[in-house]
């Protein structure tokens, strides 16, 4: 039994060294609680599809105007009926499409990818991860 | 024992400190707006004491959201005052569940974190909301049942397809409570899309709601 005891004295010494990594190695945790779920797509994926993407941007129309990724439609629940209609206009089977917030506790990007998705067909919307600022000129 | 009652006055005087530094404090740092879909928003009061021994100065409010805003009485609260902080959330063509943060940034560099969730609640069901004429498929027409109970005060004012090649129309005659929607390509050689914006009015107030649907003819 003594190998028992010890195969477990090096799985608790490996799960502690894991948590270790976790919590204080920020590659770590980013690969391990940062990665994409269903639905996400990264700022370094959604740079890699260039102009074949359509952009959505969820936000309001005043920060919209203020700024936003080159060539994105602005798409929100203020008026989500006559902005549909340029996405729509836009969009055709197949295209991926990146719908992007604000990151301070932003839901409405992950609202808008849902309801472009149940309501509108559109079934390769994604949210993205991380900051739209970053995703630079395309 | 030297050490160890040093311990305690130092851990009567942190305490003591923290009591006097504490600030505001919050009575219900987490409000629930329920709302239908004929109400154009909610207000949702934030109320908080003071319960420092200085005054408290309140330096930003930032929602998370652009469908709510904040509004303060006044910025600065003096020891033991009470104050409220409100916020107004905007229905728009919302649906379903929204849990907004609200950051509360203080003075004395302190953040309070209170949350708005509202819930709106859907008065009109409709299926489905998005029609597909694939390719070879006979451009015929397509219906979707818009339903509400009797007890609501919903009616259709305006149907519109914004891609002429798609007829929408409002057909009478059917069982429930609600609409029939119908469209229909206008020719066995139409392809493309349409959105087709359906408006009502809602409630006592008579609110616009609108709804949408997506014609897809490959």
């Amino acid at each position: 039994m003594d190998w028992l005891r010890k195969s477990a004295a090096l799985l608790a010494i490996a799960a502690v060294l894991g948590g270790l990594s976790v919590a204080f190695n920020p590659a770590a945790r980013a690969v391990l609680l940062d990665a994409p779920r269903d639905h996400e797509i990264t700022v370094a994926q959604a740079q890699a599809l260039g102009a074949a993407a359509l952009w959505i941007d969820a936000r309001s129309r005043a920060d919209f105007e203020a700024g936003h990724v080159d060539g994105a439609l602005l798409l929100n629940e203020d008026a989500w009926s006559e902005l549909l209609i340029p996405v729509i206009e836009r969009w055709q089977p197949g295209m991926p499409v990146v719908v992007y917030c604000d990151s301070h506790g932003c839901q409405a990007s992950r609202k808008i990818a849902e309801r472009l998705r149940a309501e509108a067909g559109v079934d390769t919307a994604k949210v993205l991860r991380g900051e739209w600022s970053k995703v630079g000129a395309r | 024992m030297l050490p160890r009652r040093l311990l305690a006055a130092m851990l009567f005087a942190a305490i003591a400190s923290s009591a006097c530094l504490a600030g505001l404090k919050w009575d219900n740092p987490e409000v629930l707006l329920d709302l239908d879909s004929s109400m154009a928003g909610g207000e949702a009061v934030f109320t908080f004491v003071n319960d420092g021994a200085a005054p408290v100065k309140i330096l930003n409010i930032k929602p998370g959201c652009g469908c709510t805003v904040p509004t303060l009485e006044k910025s600065e609260y003096a020891p033991g005052e009470h104050g409220s902080l409100s916020a107004r959330f905007t229905t728009g063509e919302r649906r379903g569940s929204y849990q907004v943060p609200i950051h509360v940034q203080l003075g004395d560099g302190d953040v309070a974190e209170l949350s708005l969730v509202a819930q709106i609640r859907e008065l009109v069901k409709y299926f489905p909301a998005n029609l597909v004429w694939p390719k070879g498929e006979k451009r015929a027409p397509k219906d979707v049942e818009f339903h509400w109970n009797a007890t609501d005060d919903v009616k259709v004012t305006a149907l519109r397809s914004v891609n002429p090649s798609f007829k929408a129309e409002l057909i009478d005659g059917h069982d429930w409570n609600g609409a029939l929607v119908r469209l229909t390509p206008t020719g066995d050689e139409v392809t493309g899309t349409s959105v087709v914006i359906i408006t009502t009015a809602q409630g006592p107030d008579r609110r616009s709601r609108t709804y949408t649907l997506v014609a897809r003819a490959l």
